[in-house]
């Protein structure tokens, strides 16, 4: 009798105990987030910052229902045009003096501004018609060009011309141009253009002379970008594989304690949502620990930080 | 006592008179020989000879004569700046300079520079003058750029063994004895049909006469600034060319200079310290870009990395006497970045894509003012390249493509590694740890890209333009042999017995048998670019007997190792 006592109580004391690490396990991914936030909030002025992409972060579920983006009637100046161009201190002279004689003119005619809608449409009408030259000032200007503001023209052209064979080039300009504003917000609009385009879309099929378009996210080292990547690899659930992959190989370019300790996490997590996955995927993530810790210890430099955008 | 006092008095007198004319004699005499330079400044006259004035006028300097009649007048002429203001005493400058073209038959125009005054007083003189005047003062170009004497350079356009120009530094050892500044000669550089230098990358290049020049020459270029020197962009005083051995060069000179925009550069050219007087010859010559794409887990992997798998190429080809100048770009592109979907992030369709090869090029295009690049890649290189090459503006900037011991057909070890993954962890072999399995996939025989190189890519450059290299002879398996000794010795796999028994094991793979005629990672018929360009010229490849991770090196301490590779890629940079 007392031995069948001694074995159900020790019996439901095991049962508590494996409950409790059940929720300890389920709460987990709650913790990270508090984590971040906990661990940074007190210390400088962009974890301020963090936590306010977080917080967009958040609403991206009810942002991305909509089905287009809300577009200002914004202006951009002449002066502030020509003053873009000859700062951009990596291009030589004769680059920038090809923007200056052959874009400007045909950008303002004589007027001192110009609407954001009509300036996409221009460059990228120029830059589609200049593809076969070696010198291309219209794509050189659409590099030159980083606007956050511009996101939502793009977003849209992406949109609108997608599925048509006649303007898909549009499309593919303007994913060339996205991939030059590094900023947080890029990562959104990636993220809802995921959702909205269509399987089928002519976008997402491999075609000889243009990239597709993938699910894969730009990768950006801007600190304020890390919340979108940690929100991904830890919620590997909500996202898809593609997206999951490159957010979490995004953390290797990190070097704070959360990054690593999430990139690790992360290759556990993946595991229990997608079962199936390659073991060479799996060993390929682990071996690209020893990467980050190169970073980490300064054995090898991380890329530099991107400046700021222009209207930043 | 007054007695004494006027003979104390006369003595004075008498000895001070003597004193006088010693002091006279002296004098006069001083005032012929060189000296009392006035400090190197630029912009100032500091090339001429200085000589104390007995009168302080212009009628005691000066006229100027050669040791044939036919040298006189009309090939020389002398130029006086007395400075009167001051009476004897004061400093006259001389200084000589030819004219026009020497007669026929007189290779140098020897003159002397004597004093008007009396013939008596030249004559006194002529010995001493004769020898050490001549040969310092009179020259062909000018210290100075105000001067209407200053050389001109037009820039080739192509790169031969000819269009040289001639100088002459008048530099001896006299002069370093006595602490004098040599002779400095000035160029102007412009393109040719035109007043000023268009923008682009130059390189001037100086040969000097070993007979005469014992020492290299400096040489200063400067951006103009009005009609005097401005800005220095760039400067060399010592021999930096390599003989075909990889040896310095104890006569030429290379210096690379960027003119950003259209206007005027000046050369200044002058004998080191301790230098002789001798000829050199100089040119100006257009640069040519050349872009270095290394393969799979190499360097550089981004562009702030040093490190270099091309060893010497980069550094060094465009010093090389025998090859035409150049600057040498490595791509840096990093198989394995964490944000990496394989090699086809580095591929853009135009400008635009910042990471693309195409922008790296396009870039050094611009930067070259339009001059076509050469690009030297090595294994995946290749793949990127290939790519590339499918676009017809890109084509467009290339001139010559060489492949050294590129996987056009994939490689067998790549299909091992995909599909045995374990063998990673059985053998730890450094290499294939290191590279991303994206690229695996990639490279594997039968893979889509290979697919693709072949089905879709064409290479838009004529067969003529496109060289390769096939590395042979290494035996079946001798890199893993290796890799694999290697673990044994640190200790990765602990017993010789274990070691060997997985050697066979890794030797019976199927996979592993096709690298049985291979560079060690590659097969030879994977490099072999005839299989799809049939029309490449015999000159254009060599099988060399190098294995793949070091087929790729140009190293000027192992020129007899790598004089194939050199040979090779002598001939296609100089290949217009």
């Amino acid at each position: 009798m007392k031995k069948k006592l001694i074995i159900s109580i020790t019996f439901i004391i095991m049962v508590i105990i494996v409950l409790l690490v059940i929720n300890k396990q389920s709460k987990q991914s709650e913790l990270v987030i508090d984590n971040i936030l906990t661990n940074q909030i007190n210390r400088t002025e962009k974890t301020i910052q963090s936590r306010e992409h977080l917080a967009q972060l958040f609403e991206l579920k009810r942002f991305s229902t909509n089905t287009s983006f809300f577009l200002k009637n914004e202006f951009i100046n002449f002066s502030q045009f020509t003053n873009i161009v000859l700062n951009k201190s990596d291009y030589s002279y004769r680059r920038k003096q090809r923007i200056l004689n052959n874009v400007v003119p045909k950008i303002f005619h004589n007027s001192n501004k110009i609407q954001l809608t009509n300036l996409v449409d221009l460059i990228i009408r120029g830059a589609i018609n200049e593809s076969t030259n070696i010198h291309s000032p219209f794509l050189d200007t659409l590099c030159i060009l980083r606007f956050h503001k511009l996101l939502p023209y793009m977003a849209n052209k992406i949109l609108e011309n997608s599925n048509k064979i006649s303007k898909i080039k549009d499309a593919e300009m303007c994913m060339t141009w996205l991939g030059h504003i590094q900023h947080p917000d890029t990562l959104q609009t990636h993220l809802k253009l995921n959702r909205l385009l269509t399987k089928d879309s002519l976008l997402r099929k491999e075609r000889r002379w243009a990239m597709k378009w993938t699910d894969n996210l730009p990768v950006f080292f801007r600190d304020d970008c890390l919340p979108i990547y940690l929100e991904i690899t830890c919620n590997p659930e909500k996202y898809n594989l593609t997206e999951w992959r490159t957010a979490h190989g995004a953390l290797l370019r990190f070097t704070n304690e959360i990054a690593v300790t999430e990139y690790k996490k992360g290759i556990k997590n993946i595991q229990k949502v997608h079962k199936n996955l390659h073991p060479l995927i799996i060993r390929d993530m682990r071996s690209r620990i020893k990467y980050q810790n190169d970073f980490c210890t300064g054995e090898k430099p991380l890329i530099k930080k991107p400046k700021p955008l222009l209207d930043e | 006592m007054n007695q004494k006092i006027i003979l104390f008095c006369l003595l004075i007198i008498g000895f001070s008179s003597v004193a006088f004319c010693t002091t006279y004699n002296e004098y006069y005499f001083q005032r012929i020989l060189p000296g009392n330079y006035i400090n190197q400044k630029v912009g100032e006259k500091h090339d001429y000879i200085t000589a104390n004035s007995i009168y302080g006028d212009t009628h005691e300097i000066a006229t100027c004569t050669g040791p044939n009649e036919n040298d006189l007048p009309d090939n020389l002429s002398v130029d006086t700046y007395p400075d009167t203001t001051n009476g004897p005493g004061s400093v006259v400058y001389i200084r000589g300079y030819i004219v026009s073209a020497p007669p026929e038959g007189n290779d140098k125009i020897a003159a002397s520079i004597y004093t008007d005054r009396s013939e008596n007083e030249a004559l006194g003189i002529q010995e001493d003058v004769f020898y050490n005047t001549w040969r310092y003062q009179i020259d062909d170009y000018a210290d100075v750029p105000q001067s209407t004497q200053i050389g001109t350079l037009l820039v080739l356009d192509n790169w031969t063994n000819d269009g040289w120009s001639n100088g002459y530094l008048f530099a001896e050892e006299i002069w370093y004895n006595k602490n004098i500044p040599a002779d400095i000669d000035v160029f102007e550089v412009v393109t040719s049909g035109k007043a000023e230098l268009d923008p682009g990358v130059y390189c001037i290049e100086t040969e000097v006469e070993l007979e005469f020049v014992q020492t290299p020459l400096e040489i200063t270029v400067y951006e103009a600034n009005g009609d005097n020197y401005g800005t220095q962009i760039a400067y060399v005083n010592i021999f930096d060319c390599f003989d075909d051995n990889g040896d310095i060069d104890n006569q030429r000179q290379r210096v690379y200079f960027l003119q950003e925009t259209a206007g005027k550069i000046y050369i200044k050219v002058n004998s080191t310290e301790t230098a002789f007087q001798g000829e050199y010859k100089i040119r100006a010559l257009k640069t040519r870009p050349v872009i270095l794409v290394h393969g799979i887990n190499a360097s550089p992997k981004s562009s702030s990395d040093p490190a270099t798998t091309f060893e010497h190429i980069r550094d060094c080809l465009g010093y090389f006497k025998e090859v035409a100048p150049c600057i040498c770009y490595d791509f840096p592109w990093w198989s394995k970045d964490p944000d990496a979907s394989g090699f086809e992030k580095y591929v853009g369709i135009n400008s635009g894509v910042s990471d693309s090869l195409y922008e790296f090029v396009y870039e050094k295009y611009d930067l070259h003012s339009d001059y076509k690049a050469n690009i030297i890649l090595h294994s995946m290189g290749g793949f990127i390249v290939r790519y590339q090459l499918d676009y017809q503006n890109f084509a467009d900037m290339i001139n010559q493509v060489l492949f050294i011991n590129s996987p056009q057909y994939g490689s067998d070890l790549a299909n091992f590694l995909v599909a045995r993954p374990e063998a990673v962890g059985i053998f730890n072999l450094s290499l294939s740890m290191d590279t991303s399995e994206q690229n695996y996939i990639h490279l594997s025989r039968g893979s889509d890209t290979i697919w693709k190189m072949h089905n879709e890519k064409d290479i838009n450059i004529p067969a003529s333009r496109i060289a390769f290299t096939v590395g042979t002879s290494r035996g079946p398996y001798k890199f893993l042999e290796a890799m694999f000794l290697y673990d044994y010795t640190i200790g990765r796999l602990a017993t010789l017995p274990r070691a060997q028994a997985a050697m066979r094991t890794l030797l019976k793979d199927r996979y592993l048998i096709g690298l049985k005629r291979s560079d060690g990672i590659v097969p030879v018929t994977s490099q072999n670019l005839l299989n799809f360009v049939p029309d490449i010229p015999k000159a254009n490849y060599y099988f060399i007997e190098k294995h793949h991770t070091e087929a790729q090196k140009l190293s000027l301490n192992k020129m007899n190792d790598c004089k194939e590779l050199y040979n090779l890629i002598k001939s296609r940079m100089n290949a217009q």
